[in-house]
């Protein structure tokens, strides 16, 4: 209990930190958000009471508190690019909101690939005896870690969309129109976040269940006259396992980012899309809003992996 | 036995991957001096041409000669990496010096900062840089350059800790060497093995880095050439013109895993 309280404390030290810096960063950069709502052709009179409206006149802590309780009633702002209608300009909460299940989908079944592939592939991986079938992972996974996410994801669309025709490249149905045809488009972007992360924790797993079988325990249970598989699977792999949770944790900030750069590769109206196009439009409220979301998503994650770790592995002190 | 198969394999990655990089290396060079045709000159008469004998990687969508493109590429990229990993690798290495000879509470603060940054996975942070910077060459190397402080900073710092109470730092000390003069010229030769396969990892991160970020539009501008730019580019084209995107894609795969498998196979040596 202690040890969750001081983590929970350092949690909310770090998000108030992040939530500064992301602010601060964000009033240095050059240029006038005024002008660029109204353009530079608009009048004094229009400009001084937008800088009234939008709280620009006020100090700098008392412009942070305001936008902080903002951010807490989840109202972020409202984007330079985007319009809700003709006079009025879109509310970043509204536009994120409208991505965000896109990229949750997508990370989702990105984890679920992992899990679900690199777990059996890992063991067969660790518990294997042939030389060539431990040198074919070992080059299949090199090569997985080496190719770059986006053109890996070139590579997926030239050979199952183009060549083999499993989907259309580009033919993105929203969740709400066609709810399977959605999760069918969305197997191939996931797949290509995934592969190189399952690269990586079938590989840490077969270090894992390599190491342990070299522990003592595993003598004691040959001796007593169980079979290979049953040391592997009833005893080496429950302790094997729990690097791996881990480290899974771990790679979910991986996920995260590697979702960015996928979503642009197969045109999916995501989170990373969103940022990208905001950054280089310079619609600084959106890119500040995704900023402070991605990074404490990073973190919070951080902390219930930590928090899980100590769960199923008592002896962690610390 | 086994410990010696290890050893010859690993040192075959150290041979393979040093050559892959030192191809690179010439590569580069001759891009910034002479490529078979302008990189940027268009013809439209020539638009979409196979790999043939007078184009070795065939022509884009403008009839631009995709080989001339991706040695300027290649040189592009390569001189992003080296500026970046020299920006990041100086900076890092003095922060990481004094902070670990040091210690103290500046050291604390340092560290936590560095933990935390670390945790991010680089192309997010660099996004982040970026999106206050701007677009463009100058600030992806500077971008890139600031992003790779926090990792040299954190291995020369444990290196520091381990090399500062040892005997030749007391005996130099007693010698009457000044604490930068043990710094800079005691210990810091020490640490070159390890700071070398940090300068290799890094090469290998600034390499995807730069391109994932042309690739994504907000890296290398155009008109200047860019694998990344140019993937994105031919992603377009891919069903017409698939050997576009794939002169790009192998250079930024064999680029990295020349740097992967040198870092490997210095760490063993």
């Amino acid at each position: 209990m202690k040890y969750i309280a001081k983590k929970l404390i350092t949690l909310i030290l770090t998000l108030f930190l992040i939530s500064v810096l992301v602010f601060l960063i964000f009033q240095v950069i050059p240029g006038d958000p005024v002008l660029s709502i109204l353009g530079t052709e608009a009048t004094e009179e229009k400009i001084e009471s937008l800088r009234e409206e939008l709280g620009l006149n006020a100090s700098l802590p008392e412009r942070y508190f305001d936008w902080l309780s903002g951010v807490m009633k989840g109202d972020l702002g409202r984007s330079y690019r985007y319009k809700e209608n003709l006079n009025e300009q879109m509310a970043v909460s509204r536009l994120v909101a409208g991505k965000l299940p896109v990229t949750l989908t997508l990370a989702g079944m990105s984890l679920l690939f992992i899990i679900v592939l690199s777990i059996p592939i890992g063991i067969l991986w660790g518990g294997t005896k042939h030389k060539w079938l431990d040198a074919l992972l070992n080059v299949l996974a090199q090569f997985s870690m080496s190719v770059p996410s986006f053109f890996l994801g070139i590579i997926v669309i030239y050979f199952f969309g183009l060549i083999m025709k499993w989907f259309t490249p580009g033919g993105y149905v929203s969740y709400k129109e066609d709810f399977s045809g959605y999760i069918q488009y969305m197997i191939f972007p996931a797949l290509t976040v995934a592969l190189p992360k399952v690269a990586m924790t079938a590989r840490f797993l077969r270090n894992s269940i390599i190491n342990q079988l070299n522990a003592d325990y595993v003598r004691t249970a040959y001796s007593k006259g169980a079979g290979r598989t049953r040391v592997l699977f009833l005893h080496v792999l429950k302790n094997a396992m729990i690097p791996v949770v881990t480290f899974i944790g771990v790679i979910a900030a991986e996920i995260a980012a590697g979702s960015i750069v996928v979503e642009q590769v197969f045109g999916l109206p995501g989170i990373g899309r969103l940022l990208v196009s905001s950054i280089s439009t310079r619609d600084y409220p959106v890119v500040q809003a995704l900023m402070l979301y991605i990074v404490s998503a990073v973190v919070i994650v951080y902390f219930l992996v930590d928090v899980l770790y100590r769960y199923i592995d008592p002896r962690v002190e610390e | 036995m086994a410990e010696k198969r290890t050893k010859v394999k690993k040192n075959i990655y150290f041979r393979v991957g040093l050559g892959i990089t030192l191809f690179f290396v010439v590569l580069m060079f001759v891009g910034l001096i002479y490529t078979p045709y302008d990189p940027n000159a268009m013809n439209s008469s020539e638009k979409f041409l196979a790999p043939c004998l007078s184009h070795p990687m065939g022509t884009d969508n403008f009839g631009r000669d995709i080989f001339s493109r991706v040695l300027k590429g290649i040189s592009m990229t390569g001189l992003v990496a080296v500026s970046t990993v020299a920006i990041g690798g100086t900076i890092g290495t003095i922060i990481g010096a004094l902070t670990g000879f040091y210690g103290g509470i500046v050291d604390e603060i340092v560290m936590r900062i560095n933990d935390t940054l670390n945790g991010f996975p680089s192309i997010l942070l660099a996004l982040v840089i970026v999106s206050i910077l701007g677009p463009g060459k100058y600030n992806v190397i500077l971008a890139l350059g600031i992003l790779f402080i926090p990792s040299f900073a954190r291995i020369v710092r444990s290196e520091y800790i381990n090399y500062k109470n040892r005997d030749f730092v007391k005996s130099a000390r007693l010698m009457g060497a000044g604490s930068l003069r043990i710094i800079f010229l005691h210990i810091f030769p020490n640490i070159l093995p390890t700071l070398l396969v940090t300068i290799t990892i890094g090469f290998n991160n600034a390499v995807l880095a730069e391109a994932g970020l042309s690739y994504l539009g907000i890296g290398i501008q155009p008109p200047d050439a860019s694998l990344g730019s140019m993937l994105s580019d031919a992603q377009s084209y891919l069903f017409s013109a698939p050997w576009y995107a794939v002169m790009p894609g192998m250079t930024i795969v064999l680029f990295v895993l020349g740097f992967s498998l040198l870092s490997e196979g210095i760490c063993s040596k």
